[in-house]
């Protein structure tokens, strides 16, 4: 697996630290969202429809920096919105650095090469960029709405590689993505040197009887099985083994709300990233405040019925890993061996 | 919005909607709203929360000229209207696949956005 040992030591000592303290809920990564201003209008993505003086706004370098102390998460992704396009970026991301956080700069890279090339941003074992690309070519320029986005992102992957920094993949999967094309999509991103990728399932939900939501479930199951069935030796996933098997329908994990809190021009969202009922003041009232037990496919909440991403089950994945020795050991052999 | 609902852009409440209910409809629409208050003014902009358990309910927006966070009382508000455009309104990733289905079905190119 390709998270970098002194990543994966400062994500233990941190979740073992909560748990010895018995701190029964903590954050994982804090999603930090300084604008909802984007270059591309994918279509769906509700983070950008939003009237003209809310996209125009962004979040200032100090507040985001409060809002990180708030969280205290040992993780920043910093997604958007497209965050190349903040005016502050460069000064944030060092700022997080020097605070030692592990930042993910979630981008869709069309700004990276050009940024990279001005000097905005230093190769640090801190700071990830997270290029957004949704499967090959033609299912990446369709994702996003445009085409030749792809090439010109590979094109920033490159360069950034050839520069030093650390590069990951993010992939968003949705119903009809055909996996044997996607396990050439994970050979080429290799051949392009990233360090890791990471795939979820995207977020849908409709109002449907619970055997269509079975069935959703089984399909995703069944897409994720075929596409990481006997992994390559060199794929790397930069996410945690047992949330890959769970994708697979190999484990089970319920949703961990307060796993990667999301905090924006509103406030701390409620309950977390994708769902959008309320915004906190503080990050206290948002973790004491915020009904829980409401979400979750236990819950039988119909908004999280059909739910598998990322953002609520990798944290329960790694707490598994360090609450038990059996989850720790399932992961060390899933990292050894490589077999999911 | 959900696919079902009707479109809410330019929707001014009948006086028997209840107030929390027009409250949730204007939480949830992805436009400027303009709320009506007792005092015979009226504030323009996006309402991005609202919180009906707390002592006093109230409402958060940001004006039209992206100011705020501003804080309004249920009490203060007599109706609100959508007066802004719907920014989510026909851009959900079904509408999208339809009218690029239209565009391959008609010979042209791929819609790009």
């Amino acid at each position: 697996m390709a998270v970098p040992l002194s990543q994966m030591w400062t994500v233990a000592t941190y979740v073992l630290g909560r748990r010895l303290r018995g701190t029964k809920r903590y954050p994982l990564v804090l999603m930090l969202e300084p604008l909802f201003r984007c270059n591309l209008a994918c279509a769906g993505c509700g983070k950008i429809q939003y009237p003209a003086q809310i996209l125009k706004k962004h979040l200032t370098v100090e507040r985001c920096l409060e809002a990180v102390e708030e969280c205290g998460a040992p993780m920043v992704s910093i997604p958007g919105g497209e965050p190349l396009m903040y005016p502050d970026i460069s000064r944030l991301v060092k700022e997080l650095v020097a605070r030692k956080k592990y930042v993910y700069l979630c981008t869709n890279a069309i700004l990276l090469k050009e940024k990279l090339e001005a000097g905005w941003f230093t190769p640090s074992k801190y700071l990830s960029f997270s290029v957004h690309m949704d499967g090959p070519r033609e299912a990446h320029d369709e994702a996003v709405c445009r085409d030749g986005i792809y090439d010109v992102a590979a094109d920033a992957i490159r360069e950034a590689v050839k520069r030093g920094f650390r590069v990951t993949t993010n992939s968003t999967l949705f119903d009809g993505t055909d996996p044997l094309r996607m396990r050439g999509f994970f050979d080429d991103m290799m051949d392009l040197g990233v360090e890791g990728m990471m795939v979820s399932p995207g977020y849908s939900y409709t109002k449907a009887p619970d055997q269509e939501h079975f069935l959703r479930r089984q399909r995703s199951f069944e897409l994720f099985r075929t596409m990481l069935e006997r992994p390559k030796k060199r794929w790397k996933f930069n996410q945690s083994p047992l949330f890959l098997r769970f994708l697979m329908g190999k484990q089970n994990f319920e949703c961990t709300p307060w796993g990667n809190p999301t905090y924006n021009l509103f406030g701390w969202q409620r309950p977390c990233y994708l769902l959008q009922e309320g915004y906190a003041a503080t990050f206290k009232e948002l973790m004491d405040d915020t009904a829980w037990d409401g979400y979750g496919r236990k819950s039988g909440n119909e908004k999280c019925r059909d739910c598998m991403v990322h953002c609520g089950h990798e944290p329960s994945a790694v707490d598994y890993t360090f609450g038990s020795w059996r989850g720790f050991r399932e992961t060390v052999v899933a990292t050894m061996t490589g077999k999911l | 919005m959900t696919e079902t609902e009707p479109p809410y852009e330019g929707w001014v409440p009948a006086p028997d909607v209840p107030l929390t209910e027009v409250v949730d409809r204007a939480f949830d629409y992805r436009g400027n709203v303009t709320l009506d208050l007792c005092d015979g003014n009226a504030l323009t902009g996006y309402l991005f929360n609202r919180d009906a358990r707390a002592r006093e309910p109230f409402v958060q927006m940001f004006d039209a000229a992206g100011e705020g966070p501003i804080t309004i009382g249920y009490a203060d508000i007599r109706t609100i209207r959508f007066t802004g455009k719907d920014t989510a309104a026909g851009n959900s990733y079904a509408a999208w696949l339809e009218r690029k289905a239209v565009a391959k079905a008609e010979g042209l190119p791929t819609p790009q956005r």
